[in-house]
């Protein structure tokens, strides 16, 4: 049965899906994909805020909480608890020794800030930059630390408490977008916002497409009915916990997604031609991939481009819970994401956005990962989970070059920090994610008192 | 009602839409090989409910232990997908199987329509309640008139087929929040 063949009226389809097929525009001709470009996009508005997962706990010595080697010895590693034993990164190609960016003086790096023979580098831009560390995970469980981190409330058990950072920026920021709030691979969870700002969860380029695309129902006159009926069921009895109400608010979503085919600037990751190999060139992404850190980056970059998402939530790194291999095997999988995450953020940077500047001038970004790892070997020769984190902030509203909070020189505990000046003081606080979600909603001009603790005001424009 | 309600979760989805429908989510699955220049090749009749299943909130026992039930606008979009491509195969599998074997036109031969078979029209939407919903649907009841209305809007159009209509009452009940919720 084919509805779609004979629909009478499949050509008065509203003009809002020629007018938003032309989404993507900007995104397009940037990066290279002269074809995608349309001139009727509509000008994305309103601070971006884009979140960048790297799951399975990253190792801050590698990157952005070294310590100096030839203070740090295997030799002291008794004493101070820390052994960085960047020597083994030497067979990759990477310098043992901390990489200071000339664009900012004060701040330190580890080696894997520099990828050897990377066109672009982390440490480009080092100068819209902001690193925080001695972020408090009380937790060194997958589950439990993701969850706190991402809700910035203490899971109960394994159990997600409140909603995700994301979800409640998005519903600071209530942006008028397709998609408002788009999660690559990354759970999600809203307990007390409208479900219109829930996150529309993919996992893949195929799994977009196939939530982006129109559900089948083409015929109009099908989908009004359907729309019709769909507008008036009510199941009272199940509603005790407001879930028809997010039902038929995930409903107006999906409406939006019937009614305009945003999908078109996404189609270049899985259709061959020179749009998917300009891609695939940009992001570094094989043949046959649809699904990892690198197309998640791609969609993420073209989600936020095209106008589709303002706030985007993507996990741009393998798993990188690595208990068995040293500096070596940790550094190929938290190279891999760092790859990922600088091919996004480039294509944000050369980006125009219609309001001026690039994208990446209008979008507040942050990196982070559950935990630490620890800062010595254990007997395998490898690093455990560590819950002194660190994380990255950079873009709008981020101060660059800047580092805030801090981990001690012994074991590398999160020691109190002081927020209004700045400084370890043993008068401050401990940071934790709260601290970092809120900096974040103030870097994005939203109100950081949604969250249960101050923004860092040092990192802070 | 003595315990929380809460969504279906991806196999209860599909167990469920092959049981009203007597069919599942299937189609097109791309999948990595070294064998195509492409890097992929399309795996014809994937279930694709188990496909989507960590989009639809399966935990993978690896990152997450706990499924993910918020009713939120991926699921339902999946759910859409799932309850369109279901009653689809669901109306080609009862034209091929006896009467007494038929799941979604239960009380109506192939060419009934509302203005020749009104209450067999009625008697098959309320046969497809007891299905979806576990519920006795009253005939004049407001549900069966909303349902009534679907078909209806979809049938009686030039050119339209009872199957049309068919298929958008069955999308309407397998979309409807006594489908997805429990």
């Amino acid at each position: 049965m084919s509805h779609r063949a004979r629909s009478p009226s499949t050509a008065l389809r509203p003009t809002r899906r020629a007018l938003l097929a032309g989404l993507g525009a900007g995104a397009a001709s940037a990066f290279g994909l002269a074809r995608l470009a349309r001139a009727d996009a509509p000008p994305p508005s309103g601070t971006a805020v884009l979140l960048c997962f790297f799951p399975g706990g990253w190792d801050q010595l590698l990157l952005l909480d070294p310590r100096d080697p030839s203070r740090f010895t295997a030799s002291e590693a008794a004493r101070t608890r820390i052994d960085p034993r960047y020597d083994e990164l030497v067979g990759l190609g990477y310098r043992p020794e901390l990489v200071r960016p000339r664009a900012a003086p004060a701040m330190v790096l580890g080696p894997l800030a520099e990828r050897p023979g990377a066109a672009v580098q982390l440490t480009d831009f080092a100068g819209r930059m902001a690193v925080v560390r001695g972020v408090d995970m009380r937790s060194v469980s997958h589950e439990v630390a993701t969850r706190y981190f991402l809700t910035t409330e203490f899971p109960r058990g394994s159990l997600a408490q409140g909603s995700s950072v994301s979800t409640t920026l998005t519903a600071l920021a209530r942006p008028a977008r397709p998609v408002a709030h788009l999660s690559l691979g990354v759970e999600s969870y809203n307990d007390r916002h409208p479900s219109r700002w829930s996150a529309l969860r993919v996992t893949s380029a195929d799994d977009l497409l196939a939530t982006l695309c129109p559900a089948g129902a083409v015929d109009p006159v099908l989908a009004d009915a359907l729309d019709a009926y769909a507008r008036e069921a009510r199941a009272d009895v199940y509603n005790r916990r407001g879930l028809v109400d997010r039902l038929q608010g995930a409903r107006a979503v999906a409406r939006g997604l019937d009614r305009d085919d945003v999908s078109r600037p996404f189609r270049a990751l899985v259709d061959d031609g020179p749009e998917n190999d300009a891609l695939r060139a940009r992001f570094g992404i094989s043949r046959g991939d649809f699904d990892g850190p690198r197309a998640r980056a791609a969609m993420a970059a073209l989600a936020l481009t095209s106008g589709l998402s303002q706030v985007v939530i993507a996990s741009v790194a393998p798993a990188m819970d690595t208990h068995f291999v040293g500096n070596a095997g940790h550094a190929r999988l938290l190279g891999e994401g760092l790859d990922a995450f600088v091919a996004l953020l480039d294509a944000l940077r050369t980006t125009a956005h219609p309001e001026g500047g690039s994208h990446l001038d209008h979008t507040t970004v942050l990196a982070f990962s559950e935990f630490a790892r620890t800062p010595l070997y254990n007997t395998y020769g490898g690093r455990d989970h560590h819950s002194a984190g660190s994380c990255l902030l950079l873009g709008r509203g981020v101060r660059g070059g800047v580092v805030a909070g801090a981990t001690s020189d012994v074991g590398m505990v999160a020691v109190p920090w002081d927020l209004t000046r700045g400084g370890a003081s043993p008068s401050g606080t401990v940071l934790t994610p709260a601290h970092v979600a809120a900096t974040v909603a103030a870097a994005a001009g939203l109100d950081p008192t949604a969250f249960d603790a101050p923004p860092i005001s040092q990192v802070l424009v | 009602m003595g315990r929380a309600p809460r969504r279906l979760d991806a196999g209860q989805l599909r167990a469920s839409l092959l049981h009203a429908t007597g069919a599942t989510w299937t189609g097109d699955r791309r999948v990595r090989t070294n064998n195509d220049p492409s890097g992929y090749a399309l795996r014809p009749a994937t279930d694709l409910v188990r496909h989507y299943a960590s989009a639809l909130g399966e935990p993978d026992y690896g990152a997450t232990t706990e499924p993910d039930l918020d009713p939120g606008p991926g699921f339902l979009r999946r759910a859409q997908s799932a309850a369109q491509g279901a009653c689809r195969d669901g109306l080609r599998r009862d034209r091929e199987v006896p009467a007494g074997a038929r799941r979604l036109l239960r009380a109506v031969s192939d060419g009934d329509t509302y203005a020749r078979a009104p209450e067999a029209v009625r008697a098959n939407i309320v046969a497809l309640g007891r299905t979806f919903w576990i519920r006795n649907l009253s005939p004049d009841g407001p549900e069966v008139e909303a349902l009534l209305g679907v078909f209806r809007a979809v049938t009686e159009r030039e050119g339209a087929l009872p199957a049309d209509g068919w298929f958008a009452v069955c999308v309407a009940l397998a979309t409807d929040p006594q489908f997805l919720l429990y």
